[in-house]
């Protein structure tokens, strides 16, 4: 049986990146560039400031020696405030959670730095400090969180890499009446499972082509913001058991939220094989429960 | 099978018998009226004075004239010498019966059918029972040995045209891609056989009138130029009752320039030629419902032609056409080499009626380029040889929009909507502003180009003659398409707060296909009698049609698009296969015979055929409520038939010509959804088709008028059924003409008449949407027709 998540992810061309790796003969150097949101809030006014494509680099001399620089390209911490050409922090020390393979560091990278000088432009300047620097580097996403303090301004800055994930499956759907029999099956209906950004604890799933009932014409629905928890470790947040939370959700139609229809006490599990979910559904007059299992398949 | 092989029998015994018998009489000397001014001016007559009879010249008089006139390049130097059947239209019968284009002389040649559907775009053509109405044909065509690129300019008049060949039966190995069902090859006067001016008026019923001038001249003996000009006009046959307006006016002009140059083993012949056409809209009467509904429900009224938005096809084109054939020896080399450039446009009231559904533009730019060389033997020795190679390029953009009106989104879209979900849809925001119509968007740029190399061998031993022919033809397809439609559509539902959703799409997407088909020809000949045209023949060959995108069935994707993003769950993948068709392949067999008697007073041509098609592409309307058209392949078909030709000349004087043919085409294997039209008649090819002329010459010995020509003829086809099903069919029928021509050696005056009875037919059939449509056939009509020579 097919694995549902571990197969889809891309990886956020971190420690897969091959092309990465530089040998200049005495090291192994490995740099790579991303591009991700930066989000800033000021601390005494509590504006908000948000910009996407914002390009980063993260640049390592030497591979084994679990030190890498941090560049910001390009970006701005509130709209009047003039654009940073680059902000580097240098010389971050990093822990790994996987050990190393060859003495170059596998699995997530882990930072945390309590206060440093920025080079601003490639000159350390002492105009800015960033404090409580927190980075945590994956195969699925990139996150930096610190304070930066310039010009008498603090600002609570989050920079992030993140990617959707998107996993098609294959299942059947179930409609039981009130009593329990079952009164219509789907078979073989292919659905989407979309995440938007894998650190959401919500995903949209999109049916394409379902009948719940006979005389009901093939429907594409899509089921947004479907909540879920997880067992997943920061780093892997895509691993381990998504849990449904019961809930109710309003399927769209070709765009049309269709509240008659609302589909009530949603839950389900999801975990590397299985996906499995229920709700109820009110029509014409009549409550069903529909469940759906890919066990088939 | 058996009562074909019968007649063949008792008709070659027949002609055997008259052969052994008649006297002889010179071919050339039996020229009614004719031989005395044969020396006069070595214009028109001299030619003419070569004719045995007025409705037949032998056949490649051009060829026969020698190295200054047009030459065929890739057949011998006389059709009725080869192991094909073929009908020759030579000038004589041209002139006689005012002859501008293949289509108005197709009647003459059986089982070859070239309907006016309304619309010079759709060119038509269903030989010996295959055809198709859309995309390739079946059958190719040469003018002046440049072949003609796309099937849209099949349809075009020409002034001057000197002789037009019919070659019935797979031409694939010779000619190529499309010759599936037979190869048209048209010939136009050449400067260095005639010089002079020639004005000719014709003007006839429906304010129709043509106007054409040409010059001729040759400036040496090597070097002769000429420039042919033509406009024409018709008011229309038929009338939209929409607007009280004839709907299919038309007027078109064209220019030809010919340069011919001969040096000895030396020839060069180049043409450019341009062509501009206006034409109205399609008469399609409507002919009730399809599906059972009641007349008028969805505004059409049988037998009316009746539709509010506009249609027109415009088109003009340019062709350059060079071609250079060197004799070294016993070896010929030539070359031609082309360049055509098409640009037309149709606007199409797509559902012909009354009421607002939706509309299609449909303009196109298209570039063409061909080149070939052949090389030959001379033909002199007892084994002749033919090498060749082919090329083509092919370049169209087209933009296609189909623009869907307030009734086609109310009942095409909305009303099947809103059965399925619950509340209301309403077409633009929520106030309807954009709701009254949106426009699907279709853009497709085609690159196609194709190689071939051939190769003939011919053998002769005594009376026996072997030909095999082999061509290699490769071919490459690549369409890029993007689809495009920006509207909106508002939700209503019966709980909760009224959505807008935009409908954006911009779909873009490339494909490719390539095709490459092996195509062998085999014959076999035996002359027979006292005459060097008498022979039998029996012949096998492989016949190719390309296939293609369909680019018309854009349209019917993004409907399902557009159903898809607003909920329902349609196909939208596999768009190649929708858009996509295999090529076709046939095999022909046929046997044959030519037999003039010693006089040639009698000549008849007689072929059984027997084809067997592969992935037969026929044109079929979708199911249900949707645009346009699209192509399937129908699996297997088989069609079977005869043809004769004959003429006779029981009198200097007088000349009779009949064709018949017959053609039994069925479908051998063909299932479409849960219908399967096994053995089902092919629709939109005749089972018969039929032409009789008889003219008879009154020669005058007066200075003003040397003779008056009576003619009369009766051309006839059917039964043709109109769809898979055989449901609905046109009985055979037929059309009777007459003219009457006054005629001196400078000038000429024809009184005419076609359709003298009035026949009322039917010459085109289709159901879209649910509703039947017709269109008819023209009515009696007449008129007069002036020629002169300077």
């Amino acid at each position: 049986m097919k694995t549902l998540r571990k197969t889809a992810i891309i990886a956020l061309v971190i420690l897969s990146c091959t092309a990465c790796f530089k040998n200049t003969g005495s090291s192994i150097s490995w740099t790579a560039e991303f591009t991700g949101t930066i989000t800033s809030v000021n601390a005494q006014t509590s504006d908000r400031y948000e910009e996407s494509k914002i390009k980063s680099v993260i640049d390592m001399d030497d591979a084994t020696a679990s030190i890498l620089d941090f560049t910001l390209n390009d970006f701005k911490l509130s709209l009047p405030m003039n654009t940073i050409k680059s902000m580097t922090m240098p010389n971050l020390r990093f822990s790994v959670t996987d050990g190393t393979e060859e003495g170059i560091p596998v699995g997530s990278w882990k930072i945390s730095v309590s206060e440093l000088t920025p080079l601003i432009n490639d000159v350390q300047d002492e105009t800015y400090k960033v404090r409580n620097l927190n980075g945590i580097i994956s195969d699925y996403y990139i996150r930096f969180t610190f304070e930066l303090e310039t010009s008498g301004q603090k600002y609570n800055v989050t920079y992030s890499v993140t990617q959707s994930w998107n996993k098609n499956i294959v299942g059947d759907f179930t409609t039981s009446d009130a009593e329990g029999n079952s009164i219509y099956v789907d078979e073989a209906v292919k659905s989407t499972v979309y995440l938007g950004d894998v650190l959401e604890k919500s995903f949209d799933l999109k049916i394409s082509g379902v009948q719940f009932v006979q005389n009901m014409p093939l429907m594409n629905i899509d089921l947004p913001g479907i909540p879920f928890t997880s067992d997943a470790s920061d780093s892997e947040p895509l691993s381990g058991t998504w849990t449904i939370l019961p809930c109710t959700i309003v399927p769209t139609i070709g765009g049309v939220a269709y509240e008659q229809y609302t589909m009530t006490n949603f839950q389900g599990t999801i975990d590397e094989n299985d996906f499995e979910f229920s709700f109820n559904i009110q029509y014409d007059g009549q409550t069903y429960t529909v469940t759906y299992s890919n066990e088939n398949y | 099978m058996r009562i074909y092989a019968n007649i063949l029998t008792a008709t070659a015994a027949l002609l055997l018998s008259i052969g052994a018998s008649a006297s002889g009489t010179a071919p050339n000397g039996g020229m009614p009226g004719h031989a005395a001014t044969a020396s006069a001016d070595g214009g028109t007559d001299e030619r003419d004075g070569m004719a045995t009879s007025y409705g037949i010249l032998p056949a490649d008089t051009l060829v026969e004239m020698g190295s200054i006139s047009v030459t065929a390049i890739k057949q011998g130097l006389s059709l009725r010498r080869e192991a094909v059947s073929a009908s020759v239209i030579g000038s004589r019968e041209i002139n006689l019966y005012g002859i501008r284009s293949a289509k108005e002389a197709a009647a003459l040649s059986p089982n070859l059918f070239m309907p006016d559907y309304g619309s010079r775009m759709t060119s038509s053509i269903y030989v010996r029972g295959i055809g198709t109405r859309i995309e390739q044909p079946v059958v190719g065509m040469n003018v002046d040995n440049v072949p003609v690129a796309d099937k849209n300019m099949y349809d075009l008049d020409m002034p001057d045209i000197e002789r037009i060949e019919f070659l019935r039966g797979a031409q694939s190995t010779l000619y190529g891609r499309n010759a599936m069902g037979g190869v048209i090859n048209i010939y136009t006067t050449s400067p260095l056989s005639f010089q002079g001016v020639k004005l000719k008026a014709d003007y006839g019923s429906r304010n129709s009138y043509r106007i054409g001038a040409s010059v001729y001249d040759r400036f040496s003996d090597r070097l002769g130029v000429s420039l042919s000009t033509e406009v024409s006009h018709c008011d229309g046959y038929f009338r939209n009752m929409y607007d009280g307006q004839l709907c299919d006016r038309e007027n078109s002009a064209s220019a030809r320039f010919k340069l011919q140059y001969r040096h000895g083993a030396l020839s060069i012949d180049n043409t450019v030629a341009a062509s501009a056409l206006s034409q109205g809209g399609y008469p399609y009467a409507y002919a009730g419902s399809a599906d059972g509904g009641e007349e008028g429900e969805n505004g059409g009224t049988e037998g009316v032609i009746c539709y509010n938005d506009e249609s027109s096809y415009r088109r003009a084109g340019i062709s350059e056409g060079l071609s250079i054939r060197y004799s070294a020896g016993t070896v010929n080399v030539s070359g031609i080499t082309s360049y055509q450039y098409l640009d037309d446009e149709m606007v199409l009231d797509q559902d012909f009626l009354p009421e607002s559904y939706f509309t299609l533009r449909q303009a196109r730019r298209q570039h063409d380029l061909t080149q070939e060389i052949v090389v030959s033997s001379d033909g002199s020795g007892k084994y002749g040889w033919m090498c060749g190679a082919f090329g083509f390029f092919k370049h169209q953009r087209t933009h296609a929009p189909v623009n869907f009106k307030r009734q086609g989104i109310e009942e095409l879209i909305l009303d099947n909507i809103n059965k399925i979900f619950d509340g209301e849809y309403r077409w633009g925001d929520i106030d309807g502003n954009g709701g009254g119509e949106f426009t699907l968007g279709s853009d497709f740029l085609v690159r196609n180009y194709g190689w071939a190399v051939y190769h003939q061998s011919t053998l002769r031993l005594g009376r026996w003659r072997m030909a095999l022919g082999l061509r290699l033809d490769g071919e490459s397809a690549r369409l890029s398409y993007r689809s495009l439609v920006s509207t909106a559509y508002t939700a209503f539902p019966s709980s909760g707060t009224p959505v807008t959703v935009p409908l954006e799409i911009d779909d873009t997407g490339t494909y490719r296909e390539s095709y490459l088909e092996f195509l062998p020809k085999f014959s076999v000949s035996m002359d027979f009698g006292r005459n060097n045209e008498n022979m039998l023949y029996l012949s096998a060959a492989k016949g190719y049609k390309a296939g293609g995108f369909n680019t018309q069935m854009f349209s019917e994707i993004l409907q399902r698009r557009l159903q898809y993003e607003m909920g329902l769950a349609t196909d939208i993948d596999r768009v190649k296969e929708v858009i996509e068709y295999k090529p076709e392949k046939s095999w022909t067999f046929e046997a044959g015979v030519h037999f003039s008697t010693i006089d040639t007073r009698l000549r008849v041509d007689a072929s059984l055929f027997h084809i067997e098609c592969f992935d037969q592409q026929l044109t079929v309307f979708p199911e249900g409520k949707t645009t346009g058209r699209m192509m399937t392949n129908a699996g297997r078909t088989r069609s079977s038939g005869a043809e004769v030709s004959a003429t006779y000349m029981p009198h200097r004087n007088v000349a009779l010509s009949v064709s018949y043919g017959h053609t039994d085409a069925r479908f051998r294997r063909y299932v479409s959804g849960d219908r399967d039209f096994r053995g089902k008649h092919i629709p939109y090819a005749p089972s018969n088709t039929m032409s009789a002329r008889i003219s008879y010459t009154l020669p005058l010995s007066a200075a003003a008028l040397e003779r008056i020509v009576f003619s009369a003829g009766c051309d006839g086809a059917g039964r043709i059924y109109w769809d898979e099903e055989n449901s609905v069919s046109q009985p055979f029928y037929a059309l009777a003409n007459a003219s009457l021509r006054f005629e001196h050696k400078k000038w000429s005056v024809d009184l005419w008449m076609k359709n003298i009875t009035g026949t009322k037919y039917g010459i085109f059939y289709f159901e879209s949407m649910g509703n039947r449509f017709m269109q008819t056939g023209r009515g009696r009509s007449f008129g007069i027709r002036l020629a002169l020579n300077i």
